[in-house]
């Protein structure tokens, strides 16, 4: 069972560690997945499109990784660091809602072997105050 | 911080808030796309009072807004409403508006939050020779608007009125609770509804929680604007604009060149049998949602610009408003890029969704 830490209405799944640009990654998981966290998720709110890059793609620490559209907005996420794709999340294709829905389990967006070191990322507790600050 | 309506506390406590106009204003409550379809299958409100309420009174208030806009004006019966263009020289749009008659010699005109200044200052420089006062009420009055199928038996019930007579762009003076409002069915959306005005600020808060409590869901600017998008009515500052003339967008049925002369008239006669581009719909057959700047492609050649563009919740799609060659024709296939890819779309007409099954039209 995953825990959580609560900041606000925000969840923060402690299983994972996170990137400024709120994105999370499985670092125990190989491949890792990689995904939006709960506070990316309610900020861009109502998804309906998600654009997966293509199995194969080699992405650098801050690269447009995938986008995602809400109703109103277009929103990028940025790779949270160095990795090849290897997987997609095809459900979202037809299901783009199921990164509101779950963004730690279903909602999840690429699978990827990572390339370089996962230093900048942030541990859950760290991610958490950084969210406590915005 | 911007500009604040009457019910700012309501929308701060309870809605997401952003800046339009100036003005601190709730973008949606729970969500967008729900908040479009209760206003599509039931009742939304929505607060729009950031809207410029301006009353043209005196003897020569019909003449005058017979020159100052495209419409005739001076026509109408008492408590009827038209939709009619401000213009410029040149045939330029300066702002599209309601006119509704109070009175004799007594209109009120709704116009948009973001030229509220700009058309103040216009409407006074040209108006020196007419026997007209205009006062702008926008800042101790407020404007709610009630939209959806279930609009008219929601607000019967807290009303003096008999809302069935009021028929579509027709209004009366009433009790809306215990606030003295203009009430004119008319709206922005596509549905059937109504349009509140009143002075009665203190009565604001009131009525929208009852408004709510009888079945009404609140409804943000994100939810007015996708609504408006699929009902293919045009947004000042995207559609229109001062180098964008009636024809082009579609609007020559508020544009009545028989009348002796209004401002723009002679810019428009010049301009009628004289325009390569007009505003059309795209309903998307491929993946992504067009926004607005997104270029326009046919056969692989650039033919324009996404002027507003969505996802349409309603029919499902992603749907936009263009300009585009007079030569392009409705059921036409083009290409919208969007990010770097051309994703195909089909050139539709205005409202997008099924006119059977939604808006005022559709049957009961």
């Amino acid at each position: 069972m995953s825990s959580y830490i609560k900041v606000g209405e925000n969840i923060i799944n402690t299983d994972f560690m996170y990137s400024k640009t709120h994105e999370w990654v499985a670092i125990k998981e190989s491949p890792a997945r990689i995904g939006i966290s709960d506070y990316a998720q309610r900020n861009l709110h109502d998804l309906v499109y998600a654009e997966l890059p293509k199995v194969g793609s080699q992405f650098k620490k801050g690269e447009v990784l995938c986008t995602l559209e809400s109703i109103k907005a277009v929103a990028e996420v940025y790779a949270p660091v160095d990795c090849t794709v290897l997987e997609v999340n095809s459900a979202l294709l037809d299901k783009p809602e199921l990164i509101n829905k779950d963004p730690y389990g279903e909602g999840w967006l690429v699978k990827v072997k990572i390339e370089g070191g996962t230093d900048s990322l942030m541990t859950p507790e760290s991610y958490a105050n950084f969210i406590r600050e915005l | 911080m911007g500009k604040r309506t009457v019910l700012h506390k309501v929308h701060s406590e309870e809605g997401h808030m952003v800046e339009f106009a100036g003005f601190d204003m709730p973008l949606f409550y729970k969500s967008i796309s729900e908040e479009v379809m209760s206003v599509r299958e039931r009742a939304g409100v929505f607060d729009v009072s950031h809207m410029g309420r301006v009353i043209f009174s005196g003897k020569g208030a019909g003449s005058f807004l017979d020159l100052i806009t495209s419409n005739e004006i001076s026509k109408l019966e008492i408590n009827q409403a038209r939709y009619a263009l401000i213009l410029n020289e040149n045939g330029g749009i300066k702002d599209d508006i309601i006119v509704v008659r109070r009175g004799e010699d007594s209109f009120l005109v709704v116009w948009n939050a973001a030229n509220r200044g700009k058309n103040l200052a216009w409407v006074e420089e040209n108006s020196k020779s007419f026997d007209v006062e205009i006062k702008d009420i926008s800042d101790k009055s407020f404007m709610l608007a009630l939209q959806g199928p279930q609009a008219e038996r929601i607000l019967q019930q807290i009303c003096d009125r008999k809302l069935d007579a009021v028929k579509r762009f027709r209004g009366t003076e009433g009790y809306v609770k215990a606030a003295k409002c203009l009430i004119t069915r008319t709206g922005y959306t596509g549905e059937d509804g109504f349009e509140l005005i009143s002075e009665d600020t203190e009565m604001a808060e009131d009525i929208w929680r009852n408004l709510i409590s009888l079945g009404a869901s609140p409804a943000g600017l994100g939810a007015r604007d996708v609504l408006r998008i699929e009902a293919g009515l045009p947004l000042y500052g995207h559609e229109i604009n001062e180098d964008i003339n009636p024809f082009e967008a579609g609007l020559e049925f508020a544009v009545k060149l028989q009348k002796e002369d209004f401002i723009g008239k002679a810019a428009l006669e010049r301009l009628k049998d004289n325009i390569s581009r007009k505003r059309m719909g795209i309903k998307m057959t491929g993946k992504g949602i067009p926004r607005e700047g997104y270029k326009v492609y046919s056969d692989g050649k650039e033919v324009g610009f996404v002027t507003s563009g969505t996802y349409s919740p309603t029919i499902n799609c992603g749907i936009a408003m263009a300009y585009l060659p007079v030569s392009v024709r409705v059921g036409d296939k083009v290409t919208i890029r969007i990010r770097g890819r051309d994703e195909e779309g089909v050139v539709s007409e205005f409202p997008f969704y099924d006119v059977e099954r939604y808006g005022w039209r559709r049957k009961k």
